[in-house]
Formats: C-alpha cells, structure tokens, sequence
C-alpha cells in the first residue's frame, strides 16, 4: 500500500475542501513526506482522517477518555454557517496496491440540533483500477474485507501511528497481544497454513474414531485419551477467546460508564488519577506473574536451602573427622581385627589376650570404622563440599527473587490503597448519581481482575495439555505400526496423522523462525537508532511466543521495565520495521509508515537517527511534525539524506480554520526555526 | 471477491524445503492441503477432498510390504 492523495472536506478543522499528494516512492529514491503544523492546527486531524476513511474509526488510541460524543470529525464553522443544512464531510484516500489504484470515499452529515451537533454516516464506495484498466466499484459489504486483505486493521496501529504513543506497543494487555498476534499472522500469511492444519486435523479425527472402533485395545485406549486430550485443549482455547471477548465487553462497559461519570466535572481529575492507577497496577499483575513463573524454576533449589544448615553440620562433622585422621584411620580396621584373630602382630611378636599391646590394639580398633564406611563418608564430604558452595549463589538468587515479588506486591498493595482512597472520595462526592455509577464501575473492574486471572491459570493449563499431547502422540505412533501396516484404514490414519504432524512442526518451526527473524533484526535497528549510552546497555530484542517484546541488557537480563519511554518508542519503531522487512521477505514492505510526532520523547542523537534510518526501511515516510520538534536542524539532516521530497504546511487562518499549503524544501528550511529559538 | 491473499511464492519453497524430509506420501497430502486452504474453501470442504487424496496415497503400491 502506497498512500498517493487525501482529500478533506469539512473535517475537523479543514473547511472546504483540501488536499495533499503524498510523495509515493520513486527512482530518485525520495519517500518523505512532512506535513508540519503548530499544535492545534490539524495534524492529528489528518491521521484521523485516514483511519477514519480506511477503517471507519472515529477513535484513535491517543483520545483517552475522551467522550464518544466530543469526537465530532464535521467542521463546526462550516456548520455554524449553515445552522439549517445539513454539511457534508467528505474524507477520501487514494492509494496504490500490488499494481492496482483504489480510491476509497466515506463521508458523514453533520446536522445541529438544538445546540447538539449530530453526525450520521452517509456514504462509502470504493473503486480499484486494476492494472488492466477496468475500474470496479467494490459492493458495499465487500470494502471492509478489502482494506483489511491490504492493511490489518489489527495491525494497523503498527504503521499509521502517534509517535508519542506507539510505545505503548510494549504494554499491551493479554487480549491486545492476541488480537496483534492473529494480525501478525495475517500479515505474514500465515493463515493457510493454519487452515490447513484444521482440515488436516479433522480428517484425521473422523479415520481414528473408526479406527478405535476396530479392535486394537491398545490403540483405541491410546486415541481416546489423545481425542479427550485434543477436546480439552479445544475448550481452554475456546475459554481463552471467551475471557478475551468478557475482558473486551467489560473494559468497554467500563469506558461507558467513564463518560457518564465524566459528566460530573468537579470529580473529573479524580477519574482520570484513578484511570492511571488501575494501568499502573494492570503493568504490576503482569509484572508479578511474571516474577512467579520465574520463581516456579527456582523452587527445587529453594528446598535445598532448607536443609542447608543440616547438609552443613554433617560437612563439618565429617571434616573435623577427617583434621582429626579418623576418616581415613591411619589402620585398616580389616587389619587390626587380623591381629586380634590371630594374636600376631605385623612385627611377629604375639599379642596376648590382657597384654598392655593388646589393650592398645583394642583402643585402635574402637576408633576406626570400617573401609565402606569410610569411603561412602568421604564421598560424601566430597559430595558436600561441592554442594555448600552453592548454597550462597542459590540463596542469593532466591533472595533477589523473593524481594523483586515482595517489592511488587508490596508496589500493588500501595496502589489499591490509593485506588481505595480515589474511590472513597469519588463515592463521598455527594454526587448520589457518580455513586452508583462508580459502585458499578468498581465491580467491573474487580471481574476484568479475576478474569485476566483465569486467563492466565487457563494458558497455563493449555501448556500442560500440549506437553501431554505430544507424548500421547509418540506413544500413539509406536503403537500404529504395531497394530496395522497391512490395514487399510490403519494406513489412511497413519498418513493422516502424519501429514498433520508434519504441518503443525512445520508451523511451529516456521513461526519460530520467523520470531527469530524479528528479533535478530530488530536488534540490529535497535542498535542502529539508540544513542551511545543505550546501545551500551541495551543489547537485544526478544519477540515472546505472543509477540509481546522484552529487552535484555548486556548481563543478558530482562530490562523492559527499566528502560524510559523514549527507549521503548525507539524499540517499538525497531520492531514495526523488522516486522514489515520479514512481511516483504527482506525487501521494502509496500506499507507506509505513518507517524505523527514522533520525536517528541526523543534525544537529538535518537532523531537524527531516525531521521537517517527510516526512509531506507520503509517505502514512504509520511512524518507530521510540529514546530518544536522539527526544527531547522532537523531538516536539514533529512534534506541531507536526500529522501526529502514534499513539505506541507498547516497555516491557520482568519476564521480559525485550517489550510493547507505545499511549499517547495528550500521555503521549508527558512520557514522552520533554529534550536535557539526555543531556548 | 476473491481475496488476493496468498501464501508468498517463497513462503511456499520455504515448506517444501521443509517438507521435503518427509515420506512422499505425507509431503504430497500436507501441499494439497494447503494449496486446498489457499482456495479460500471452508475448512470441512478442504477436509472432505482430502479424504480422497489420502484414499488414493494409502493404497499399497506394487512390492509395498507395508
């Protein structure tokens, strides 16, 4: 997808109607586009206006808690001008596909209405122009499927973005990483393999449970418990997308009974502090299951600490034997017990019973034990002597690790208490009202945490299924060639079997590698965009099994939580372009990648990295800048990249509207200001 | 409309490189069935022409002593 022209049309705050042609990618290799505008003057608005026209949305992930209502997309003055008509805003994106032009066309009726301004949907239409020529108008129901077969909208936050905002891509909730999960997949077209799979499997399915009626005790015992096995993990896969889908239904109940309760303003802040407490403590859950599931790997070494003190004493009574020279003894017990058999001694002399040597003897033999004895306690010192010197790493670890979890947990429990007190004074507002309402809120809130609780303990049993699975199988495949080479039937469910074997270790290896694939090259642009301090300490980009990132520092550490926004804005920048490199197999994804803002977090060494790095991963830059961040510096390092093509301004004017205005780069670099200017 | 999705023609030699360390048989149904999944059929569709393909690669062939 190359974006080529958006037209507006009364919306927000571009009145009449405007346009821009985006710079599509060319042999002189330019691909940036900037639109710069001070705060206010409508570049948010153009990114609405393109999820808007792409996706429907009216809601982008940076309006918050914003009310669906106060998201009006028609231009107020144009209203304000015409009280009696109805205006018409028009949003249109033209673009270029694998080889084909669309041009995508959705407008509204703005209409007022005893001071209430209302918005009704209008029209949608697109037509595509295939290279051939014969332009096609797409029926209605069919342009949702369209756009989403050329950018995901589960996706879509990966490309068309708010540079302040995008690195909240590094904390998304467990529902958000299953649904950019599945994007994921769709994007990198691996979704046929999955269905095949599921054919596979079914037909795989139907040959067995003909087949366990035949009668192969064995096997028919071995296929009903893989089938009972199966039949279990399809309803802990179930259960997970229906305590996705609760979790979804209850954050948007949750949001709806925000802007009810936004209504009363005097207790406003106290909504939004609580908004901001629940994230912090969502971020901290995550945190301490994390911190469990690593404890769980160290628990057998936490019960050795246990008898610790036990293993110590027996090392220092074995070794106080050993100083002494009792372990080993000087002499052979075995030898003694021969001289006092024999009443000889080695020298020749006889030893009589009641003689001064004889009692001598007999004070040896009391202080030795015999040579198994002696050896197993010498292993044993030796054993011990190993063992101890863990104790301390071990215990160390565990120590760390048991503070880290009461570190959080003590974090959480602060958390609730201020939450406690948010809600007390939301509830003693005097508001009966915002009461209720916050009363209904709070018992939301405490299913959205008990379900993402179950959520976690259902995963956790999935994995266990899985492992069985895969031992149910091995033995299921012994025990086939056992029973029926020369069946028929056994033959049809063999291959089978196989062939779904074959496709799901492929998927596995497939999906694996294509995590690997991610992370080793987001790594390499990670490094590539950090400033020096960053890439000292920041050494790599691990994708998790649900595409969620971490980061490991250079003691190979998990770092995430330590590192600053600005970092994580860069890291998730890192992963959108190892992501759309893997999706074109190595060459320009034809994705562009839309930013707005996005150097504000940043340092001057990550944007002139930036500035330097992106246009040669993506097709088309389309940057939307404001004034104190793109600043004459800047440019010139983007003009100096040589990827610089197009400049649009956003100029107020008089009615307080917006224009837009294309100036050529040259007016661009004596228009924008120098660092000075905002010191 | 058809969606124009497909999987990507080295997405495709990536599996049959993979595949390629299988028997023929199992190769030969796993890419009919993705090629079979690639069609947009729904899934029982693809599951029922695969009862076919696999009745036809289970027959022993001549000196099979399976």
């Amino acid at each position: 997808m190359i974006l080529l022209k958006l037209t507006v049309e009364n919306f927000r705050q571009f009145r009449g109607k405007q346009e821009i042609q985006f710079l599509a990618p060319s042999q002189d290799d330019a691909n940036v586009t900037v639109v710069f505008g001070e705060n206010g003057r409508g570049k948010t608005g153009l990114f609405r206006a393109i999820v808007f026209c792409l996706f429907g949305e009216r809601r982008l992930s940076q309006d918050g808690d914003v009310p669906y209502d106060e998201l009006q997309l028609v231009n107020v003055s144009a209203l304000e001008a015409n009280p009696d008509t109805p205006v018409k805003t028009v949003v249109e994106l033209e673009f270029s596909h694998r080889g084909s032009h669309y041009r995508l066309r959705r407008a509204i009726l703005g209409m007022q209405d005893e001071g209430r301004i209302i918005e009704e949907e209008d029209e949608i239409r697109l037509f595509v122009t295939p290279s051939s020529g014969n332009i096609q108008q797409i029926p209605t129901i069919e342009i949702n499927e369209v756009i989403d077969s050329i950018l995901d909208r589960r996706v879509k936050d990966y490309f068309l973005f708010d540079g302040e905002k995008i690195e909240r891509l590094t904390r998304a909730s467990i529902e958000q990483r299953r649904e950019i999960s599945a994007g994921i997949r769709n994007l990198l077209n691996v979704d046929a393999l999955e269905t095949a799979i599921k054919a596979v499997g079914r037909v795989t399915r139907g040959l067995e449970k003909e087949l366990s009626g035949a009668s192969h005790e064995e096997l028919s015992r071995l296929l009903k418990r893989l089938g009972d096995n199966e039949e279990e993990q399809a309803r802990a896969r179930k259960r997970l997308d229906e305590l996705a889908d609760e979790i979804r239904l209850a954050r948007q109940e949750i949001d709806k009974t925000d802007k009810e309760l936004d209504k009363f303003n005097e207790i406003r802040h106290l909504l939004e502090r609580r908004k901001s407490l629940e994230q912090e403590l969502g971020e901290l859950e995550q945190q301490a299951t994390e911190a469990l599931s690593e404890m769980k790997n160290i628990v057998c070494k936490a019960s050795a600490l246990i008898v610790a003190p036990t293993v110590i004493n027996v090392y220092e009574h074995i070794d106080h034997q050993k100083q002494k020279g009792e372990i080993p003894s000087e002499i052979r017990r075995d030898l003694i017990e021969k001289i006092l058999e024999e009443k000889l001694c080695i020298c020749g002399s006889s030893v009589c019973e009641g003689s001064d040597a004889y009692t001598h003897i007999i004070e040896w033999l009391k202080r030795t034990s015999d040579v198994s004895t002696q050896d197993a306690a010498l292993n044993l010192w030796r054993y011990l002597s190993e063992v101890r010197n863990h104790f301390s790493d071990d215990a160390d670890l565990v120590e760390k690790k048991l503070q880290q979890y009461g570190n959080i947990r003590s974090a959480i429990a602060n958390i609730n208490r201020s939450l406690e007190n948010v809600s007390n004074q939301i509830g003693t507002s005097e508001r009966h009202d915002a009461t209720k309402l916050d009363d209904h809120r709070k018992k939301l809130q405490d299913n959205i945490i008990s379900l993402e609780a179950n959520a976690r303990v259902t995963q956790s049993q999935l994995e266990q299924l899985q492992q069985e699975n895969d031992r149910l199988r091995a033995l299921l495949k012994e025990e086939k060639l056992k029973v029926g080479r020369n069946d028929e039937l056994s033959r049809r469910s063999i291959l089978a079997r196989d062939a779904q074997d074959a496709l799901n270790d492929i998927y596995s290896q497939f999906t694996r590698e294509i995590k690997d694939m991610i992370s080793e090259s987001a790594t390499l642009l990670f490094r590539e965009l950090l400033d020096h301090e960053g890439r000292e300490n920041l050494k790599t980009i691990i994708v998790n099994e649900d595409y969620s990132l971490q980061v490991l520092d250079r003691y190979k550490k998990p770092f995430l939580a330590n590192i600053s926004a600005g970092q994580r804005q860069i890291m998730s920048i890192s992963f959108i372009a190892a992501l759309a490199r893997i999706a074109a197999k190595g060459s320009k994804i034809e994705i562009p990648l839309f930013m707005d803002t996005p150097f504000g977090r940043l340092s001057y060494e990550h944007r002139q990295n930036l500035i330097n790095q992106v246009p040669t991963f993506a097709s088309q830059w389309i940057l939307l800048a404001t004034d104190t961040e793109f600043r004459r510096q800047e440019a010139q390092l983007l003009k100096n990249s040589g990827k610089w093509g197009k400049f649009f301004m956003l100029r107020s004017t008089q009615d307080g509207n917006t224009e837009i205005v294309e100036q050529d780069i040259s007016s661009a670099l004596a228009i924008l200001r120098d660092e000075e200017a905002y010191q | 409309m058809t969606s124009e999705k497909s999987l990507l023609p080295d997405v495709n030699t990536l599996i049959e490189d993979k595949l390629a360390g299988y028997p023929e048989n199992v190769r030969e149904l796993a890419l009919k069935a993705i090629q079979l999944a690639e069609s947009q059929q729904s899934e029982a569709a693809i599951a029922d022409q695969l009862q076919t393909v696999i009745r036809r690669l289970a027959k022993p062939s001549e000196g099979d002593t399976l």
